[in-house]
């Protein structure tokens, strides 16, 4: 599969007031052109850090990249210049589905406004370049009967209606089903999804990954999909990859992921999971901080299996398995299919 | 089993406002409600959001005052009761709120918020009172120190075992526990979930779970409620009614939950659309606009909750 995007050893950290928090600690990520990958962690494992880096929207006063590379698509998102990238990449070959469909609209100007203002910067008939613009008839037109298409794709209700509404005047779901039309207007190479369904009731959440995957498979567009949920990790997702404290932790394809589970935490947290079966065991202890993680592997102080070396020295990547990768020096064995 | 708490004809109905403050329709947050809870069991509300299960919980604990039924709870009617009197109650009946690290005040070390309660409630000497809260504390698994800690400088799950604390230090007989763990991590919320039902065996508790993450419910309620649209749609013992569900809506709710292993949601889940606007509901049944199996006397006919097998009820016109 062609590479879409690589993010290699990236370190990223916030500057608070007690010291540096390292929230990403070397961190790889490879999206394979049209492939959707779930990334999945706990709140605080640096998940909306690591979507927000390769978008290029972290905070710019406190947050400070010191090493490490993100190539998107033959260009390094780290290196040029941030104008180019507002321009070329942001909102046109890498769009953005958020959490909270509501907070992300405006809510003084209607639906069809937002949509205006998108399609007039990012449309894929938008000249590049920034400054006041005159949107032509032409192309509005153009735009709006291609809005029209793809709100009807995503199966909104009475699409010409929908426009003039305001964003309160919609339910979560629709707002959902508007944000990834939005995130597909201008035709993107990537959409990242942070936690896109987290806000919405069950039934509501099963047409939305539904409709996401649909979409995505149809248009040959790659997706992050970021979610603390391995359920819906298990639904969408082509490849899993989970992140523990600013780290990669494990990543598999789906089918070996769940089948075949190599890192002790992954393991603990599937073990979570509610299930009538057999009862629920939480993971003892917290998530550290990340001013000072601890020293060697960042799961040792909750691990079962953990020895002295996994207090002294820091794990590597090691491969695990055909695409299976594990950052753990006492994987777990790979249990036999039941 | 003695009963607990019964619900009778219970409805809710607030008003439906316009700009200019007349009335312009109801919003039938309950409609005619009806179920039991019997001492000791963990009895699971669950629905989409804006079903009203919430309103539930809330016109239970007497936050809103139901427009009309009956409500016993021990054998005496609490529907309507005057103030003094239903402080009297909430020493018995407890209810949670969804999110503790808004419910608890910022400027309140733990301490102080773990001894109100017990301040208003007992007659209790300072000297006993730490007792009690150190007792309870230990009890929900939190350590001494969190005494002098504010709220905002603890964990989401332990700002939860904080409100859990805060009402068994009254040793209540029944808790209203409103989506206790939403918005916690999974692992997080397994050990406050084997945290109630611990509680549940020491302190001899019983609870009504209100909840919309069903897996949650299956795993730790007795029996189940399901709720559409201010009706309860289904009710019955957990295992059948996840195993055997009768009510197309439950039908639909359970198949739209993602089963790890099991076959995709995104490749067989069938239902479309968004419940109807509550403020404005179909005639006859309420999931007929979206129901599958929607025949031509859904719409004028409205099915009753009926125990069509033992202790084992639905609302449905179609299902025998």
């Amino acid at each position: 599969m062609a590479e879409l995007l690589n993010v290699s050893g990236l370190e990223v950290g916030f500057q608070t007031d007690n010291g540096l928090a390292r929230v990403l600690d070397h961190v790889n990520l490879v999206i394979g052109k049209g492939e959707i990958i779930g990334l999945v962690g706990e709140s605080g494992c640096g998940k909306t850090t690591l979507a927000r880096s390769i978008l290029g929207v972290l905070p710019a006063n406190s947050a400070r990249i010191s090493s490490g590379s993100i190539r998107f698509d033959g260009r390094s998102l780290l290196e040029e210049n941030a104008a180019d990238l507002a321009n070329e990449i942001r909102g046109r070959e890498i769009t953005f589905v958020p959490q909270d469909p509501f907070s992300s609209f405006n809510p003084v100007f209607t639906i069809g406004d937002q949509v205006d203002e998108l399609m007039k910067w990012k449309s894929p008939e938008a000249p590049l370049g920034s400054g006041r613009r005159w949107y032509s008839p032409r192309r509005r037109r153009n735009d709006r009967a291609r809005v029209m298409e793809l709100l009807r794709t995503v199966q909104l209700p009475d699409p010409e209606g929908i426009l003039k509404k305001y964003p309160h005047e919609v339910s979560g779901g629709q707002r959902q089903r508007l944000m990834i039309a939005m995130a597909l207007l201008p035709e993107p190479k990537l959409i990242i999804a942070d936690e896109p369904t987290t806000a919405l009731d069950v039934t509501i959440q099963a047409q939305i990954l539904k409709l996401l995957k649909r979409l995505a498979t149809e248009r040959d567009v790659s997706v992050l999909f970021t979610t603390h949920d391995l359920g819906t990790a298990y639904e969408i997702c082509d490849r899993i990859t989970v992140m523990y404290a600013g780290q990669e932790v494990e990543s598999a394809p789906t089918e070996a992921f769940f089948a075949a589970p190599r890192h002790p935490y992954t393991n603990r947290l599937l073990n979570s999971l509610p299930s009538r079966d057999r009862g629920i065991t939480g993971i003892p202890g917290q998530i550290p901080g990340l001013i000072a993680p601890p020293a060697g592997c960042r799961f040792h102080p909750r691990c079962d299996l953990a020895s002295a070396h996994c207090k002294a020295s820091r794990p590597e990547i090691t491969e695990a398995g055909a695409r299976h990768i594990v950052r753990c020096f006492h994987p777990v064995l790979a249990k036999e299919p039941s | 089993m003695t009963e607990l708490l019964r619900i009778d004809g219970l409805k809710k109905y607030f008003p439906i406002l316009n700009v200019w403050k007349r009335r312009t329709g109801w919003l039938k947050a309950l409609d005619d409600v009806s179920l039991s809870v019997t001492k000791g069991e963990i009895l699971g509300v669950v629905g989409e959001s804006g079903c009203g299960k919430s309103t539930l919980g809330k016109t239970v604990m007497g936050i809103h005052e139901a427009t009309d039924g009956v409500i016993t709870f021990e054998g005496n009617d609490i529907t309507h009761l005057k103030p003094y009197q239903s402080r009297e109650l909430r020493r018995d009946l407890q209810y949670t709120y969804q999110d503790p690290g808004a419910s608890l005040d910022p400027r309140w070390k733990i301490g102080k918020s773990l001894d109100e309660p017990l301040i208003i409630h007992t007659k209790l000497t300072r000297a006993q009172r730490r007792e009690r809260v150190s007792e309870i504390l230990n009890a929900v698994g939190l350590p001494e120190g969190h005494l002098d800690l504010y709220p905002h400088e603890i964990s989401g799950g332990q700002q939860r075992r904080v409100g859990l604390a805060r009402i068994l230090t009254l040793h209540p007989s029944m808790v209203v526990l409103d989506e206790p763990t939403s918005g916690l991590d999974v692992s997080v919320q397994a050990t406050i979930l084997n945290l109630f039902l611990d509680l549940q065996k020491q302190f001899d508790l019983t609870y009504i779970f209100i909840s919309h993450d069903l897996s949650v419910v299956r795993m730790i309620c007795d029996r189940v409620a399901v709720m559409y649209l201010g009706k309860v749609v289904e009710i019955g013992p957990t295992e059948e009614v996840f195993d055997t569900p009768r009510h197309p809506y439950t039908q639909s709710l359970l198949a739209a939950i993602p089963q790890i292993g099991k076959a995709r949601v995104t490749e067989t889940f069938w239902l479309e659309g968004e419940p109807p606007d509550p403020g404005n509901l179909p005639s006859g049944c309420r999931f007929r606009t979206r129901c599958p199996k929607v025949a031509g006397r859904c719409a004028t006919e409205m099915p009753e909750l009926a125990e069509k097998r033992a202790g084992h009820a639905d609302a449905c016109l179609l299902v025998e």
